[in-house]
């Protein structure tokens, strides 16, 4: 059977490898999608817990946290638009996609 | 007959892992690929990879919008801008002079990011080791969560959503109507002062 | 309508008005939205919406402050917030009588600001953000006054620290005002975090942040005396940050790289009151203990005598005022230690009235003159007379002549002293009037009086324009009058209202007044007679001698200066306290910096460069210091800021992925310490 350890254990493994896809490279876009890769992983984890609450309770008790889930996939869908059309800015003016290059503002 | 019972009776758990293992790897190489479109289509494996789970954990509503919105959606919007512009030019051209060693500007030289490379590793290997601690010493219940045929969760969602929840709801299409208009004003601009 | 249904309704209103009465920090909240949101669009308009709202706010808060008077006990209002685990969170507004008059004080002198505003900033760059900003100081400001617990305090303190911060750097083209805006930030910084930690040493101690239930706790003896001390020890370091009182004092005088009305509104009459309100609204924690009290005494009457003599040297007009600000503080501050509540709070009333007139009238002179130095001023009475009248009302009513404002508040507090029997305290207080007497005086003279001394400068004076002699006429008749309700003469009537509200449980059941008690006791009258000649020829002996000085010449100012070489020097370095800070904080910082930099350098680098380069930073950095040792440490904090910003961008290497490496290796380190503790 699934355990909810096991989940719970795709969630932190995922988020792990998110996390230094992001460390790791230099290209914006690529540092947006890990990002994504760690709101999925997020997402899981919630999805788990619902998933606990639900084979210990009601069916109902899942609700909340899928509901979060939902939260999560709009804040996600939102910072991929805002983010993408930065980085699409950034690419026009400045022929750079490299955040290493991008530090104007540096003091 | 009774082999072929317990086989369905493990299929769940066989599929959770063969999936994790595809997500795993898939996300490894969203980092990893060398050319950004294939980072991408690795993304949308993962994207997939997690609707199955989802599916695997009861949440059928969720896995659905998952495909809707991060496969429709989000992976297709990574696409467009990187082939809409020439995203896919600049970056690989620019992986490649790196790779050739011609050093980055901030991090200077290849020795620099070999360092960098190994700190990133540390800390994010240092975080989830202690999160899998600190879950394992909280005492986190052991509770099988497999697939159990129940009645769908879309209506206890959409019920909760336009109940409980529905001044947050409201404000996520707000969050949302913002961030097309802003990516639109952004993206936008230069045509405006091409017109001018 | 009948008439019967009429006054019905009527009566109606106030209880209507005091539980909605968030509706006055709303007004200029929105028009801060508005104004934000609509910057371009509304152009010069932005200052119509911002006054609108302000003089909207005013109107209400009169309304409130007569119908508190109609219905004669506090009104809370407010609601659930949040629940964090076993506690839940109440967020609310009260109407006592300490925030009535605070509401109307605010209101009043932030409509004035407006109003002047309109003429003063004319033709400025960031007029709408000018404007956006000053509305949400002030919905800030009476968000504070009427918060009934410490967090929306709190918050509202901090919005406040950080629409200072954006006014003072308003003009963020030129170094000084950046600089200053920077110091100011954080300088008040260092108390709020006092601050911080003492609000929620009480809120694990009572399970609350309602101040009036912490306060009820504390009389009915559930907290421990040394509990006590130290939380309004904390809370006071946090109003020693925002009241610029020593040794926090430092900031409010560079505050004046802002525009005038600013100074006016947040550095002389509303923000830098916050603290001695905060002390005021605390005063049910405070009077449980004795040593919090005479701390508070203690800071605040040194605070006064010492910002007395800086002020009487300075040759900045607005200098003067803040020198002179940062005194008057401490004048509130002493009042509040020994136990005069009224008297403190008495003074905080009319002192907002004067300064905020005093600020402004400079700002008036200096829009003729084109400088703040007065030894380029003189003479200008002539061509000013509006100003100068004014100028005068609220110099006499800082110098405490009777029957003016500054006299009443200042002679209750002398009063309090007295009664308290700390006698030196006493006799700073008194030399601190008479000084105040004579710089004001002295700045009268010079400004004013006399011949002018720059021709040029005297030929293009010319009287300014009706939205600034406006605001002037009527802040100088509440110059004039607002003494009036705390005076012997209206029997005591501001006393009596801030007790009728029960502001403070505590102090109404323990009567601890001693400013009340030695004003009706039969002793106190005794104790009158004799304090009130005593703040009086102080303060006529300074004017006195300020005249001979400045207005008669009986003494030459450059003899005075070299008979007094020493004082003088003393005096004008300020006590060099910008200079001991820079030896003692801002080096040793620069170094930690300095010290992060080759840090986040070696990790960077590898080890290659390392060595070479601690060689040669830390050579330069002794060289550095040596410089600046032998050049004795003249240019002081400014110098100390440029070189703290310089070592610390290091840190910000402005790759956006070693802020991440930081921020998940901090996660982590907070993990750590969680599974050390919890687990």
């Amino acid at each position: 059977m699934i355990d909810l350890h096991h989940a719970i254990v795709l969630g932190v493994l995922l988020f792990a490898v998110g996390l230094y896809g992001a460390l790791r490279t230099t290209n914006a876009v690529r540092i947006l999608m890990c990002i994504e890769l760690m709101l999925n992983a997020v997402n899981l984890n919630f999805v788990s817990f619902a998933r606990l609450a639900a084979v210990s309770g009601t069916a109902q008790a899942a609700v909340p946290g899928q509901v979060f889930a939902i939260f999560v996939m709009t804040v996600a869908a939102a910072e991929v638009a805002v983010g993408l059309a930065i980085i699409l800015q950034i690419v026009r003016q400045r022929g750079v996609v490299h955040i290493d290059r991008i530090n104007l503002l540096k003091g | 007959m009774s082999f072929l019972d317990g086989l369905a009776a493990l299929a769940p758990t066989i599929g959770f892992f063969v999936l994790a293992v595809i997500i795993l790897v898939s996300a490894w190489m969203v980092s990893h690929a060398r050319r950004i479109t294939h980072a991408a289509f690795f993304m949308v494996l993962v994207f997939t990879g997690v609707a199955g789970v989802f599916v695997l954990l009861g949440a059928d509503f969720l896995a659905g919008g998952q495909v809707l919105v991060y496969v429709g959606a989000i992976a297709v919007m990574f696409l467009f801008a990187i082939m809409v512009s020439d995203l896919k030019e600049i970056s690989d051209a620019e992986t490649r002079a790196r790779g050739a060693g011609t050093g980055s500007a901030a991090a200077g030289g290849t020795g620099t990011r070999k360092v960098w490379f190994v700190l990133a590793g540390l800390v994010t290997v240092g975080f989830a080791g202690l999160v899998l601690a600190a879950l394992a010493r909280s005492g986190l219940p052991a509770g099988a969560v497999g697939a159990a045929a129940g009645p769908g969760t879309t209506a206890p969602i959409a019920r909760e959503l336009f109940t409980t929840f529905l001044v947050p709801f409201e404000l996520a299409s707000v969050v949302l109507l913002v961030a097309m208009v802003g990516a639109i004003v952004l993206v936008a601009r230069e045509r405006e002062e091409e017109v001018e | 309508m009948t008439l019967l249904e009429k006054t019905m309704a009527a009566a109606a209103l106030p209880p209507a008005l005091l539980e909605n009465i968030w509706l006055v920090p709303a007004l200029p909240l929105a028009s801060w939205v508005v104004i934000t949101f609509f910057n371009r669009r509304l152009g010069e308009r932005a200052a119509h919406v911002g006054t609108a709202a302000v003089l909207g706010s005013l109107v209400l808060a009169v309304a409130a402050f007569v119908g508190l008077l109609r219905i004669g006990h506090p009104v809370s209002s407010g609601g659930h917030w949040l629940t964090l685990g076993p506690v839940e969170l109440r967020m609310g507004f009260t109407v006592d009588s300490l925030g009535a008059v605070m509401l109307l004080v605010v209101s009043i002198v932030s409509a004035a600001v407006h109003v002047y505003s309109v003429g003063y900033m004319h033709g400025d760059r960031r007029y709408q953000r000018y404007f956006g900003t000053l509305s949400l100081f002030t919905s800030a400001m009476l968000a504070l006054v009427l918060a009934d617990n410490f967090l929306l305090l709190l918050i509202s303190w901090e919005v406040m620290g950080l629409c200072s911060y954006l006014l003072i750097g308003h003009w963020f083209e030129q170094a000084w005002p950046r600089m200053a805006s920077m110091k100011a930030f954080m300088t008040t910084r260092v108390g709020d975090v006092a601050m911080m930690i003492g609000i929620w040493l009480l809120f694990t101690q009572t399970g609350t942040f309602n101040i009036a239930d912490i306060t009820r706790s504390a009389a009915e003896g559930h907290l421990g005396p040394a509990v006590i001390t130290i939380a309004a020890v904390l809370l006071f370091a946090g109003a020693v940050g925002k009241s610029a009182q020593f040794p926090l004092h430092v900031w409010l005088p560079d505050a004046m790289a802002g525009p005038t009305p600013v100074s006016a509104l947040i550095h002389a009459a509303t923000m830098v009151a916050a603290g001695v309100y905060l002390v005021a609204r605390s005063y049910g924690i405070f009077m449980h203990s004795a040593e919090a009290m005479l701390t508070v005494a203690v800071i605040g009457g040194f605070t006064a005598l010492f910002a007395a003599t800086i002020a009487t040297v300075m040759t900045d007009f607005k200098k003067v005022l803040a020198y002179s600000t940062v005194s008057q503080l401490g004048y509130m501050m002493l009042g509040l230690g020994v136990g005069g509540f009224v008297a403190g709070v008495f003074h905080l009333v009319t002192h907002a009235f004067f300064k905020a007139l005093l600020f402004l009238t400079s700002g008036s002179v200096s829009h003729a003159v084109g400088t703040f130095e007065i030894h380029e001023m003189g003479g200008l009475a002539r061509k000013m007379k509006v100003t100068f009248w004014t100028f005068l009302a609220g110099a006499a009513a800082l110098a405490g002549i009777p029957p003016l404002a500054g006299f009443w508040s200042k002679d209750e507090i002398l009063l309090a002293v007295f009664g308290s029997g700390y006698h030196v305290l006493f006799w700073m207080a008194v030399a601190t009037a008479f000084l105040t007497a004579y710089y004001m005086t002295r700045l009268t003279c010079l400004v004013f009086l006399g011949r002018p001394r720059d021709r040029h400068r005297y030929e293009h004076a010319h009287e300014s324009p009706l939205s600034m002699t406006g605001p002037l006429v009527v802040l100088g008749a509440l110059a004039v009058v607002a003494g009036l309700p705390g005076s012997a003469w209206m029997g005591h009537w501001l006393g009596h209202f801030l007790d009728f509200g029960h502001t403070l449980p505590g102090l109404s059941a323990a009567g601890h007044d001693a400013a009340a008690h030695a004003a009706h006791g039969a002793a106190g009258h005794g104790a009158a007679a004799l304090v009130m000649p005593i703040a009086i020829g102080s303060a006529v002996l300074g004017i006195l001698v300020g005249y001979a000085v400045y207005g008669l010449r009986l003494v030459r100012r450059e003899s005075l200066i070299r008979a007094f070489r020493p004082i003088y020097t003393l005096f004008k370095n300020k006590y060099y306290v910008d200079e001991l800070y820079q030896v003692v904080f801002v080096r040793p910082s620069v170094r930690l910096a300095e010290m992060c930099g080759i840090f986040d350098n070696r990790v960077i680098d590898g080890l290659v460069n390392g060595v070479g380069a601690v060689t040669v930073e830390t050579s330069a950095a002794a060289g550095e210091f040596d410089n600046i040792v032998i050049d004795g440490a003249v240019n002081g904090l400014a110098d100390g800021t440029v070189a703290a910003g310089r070592q610390l961008r290091r840190a910000h290497t402005g790759q956006v992925q070693s802020y991440m490496v930081a921020l998940y290796a901090g996660a982590a380190v907070s993990l750590l310490a969680l599974l050390w503790f919890l687990l």
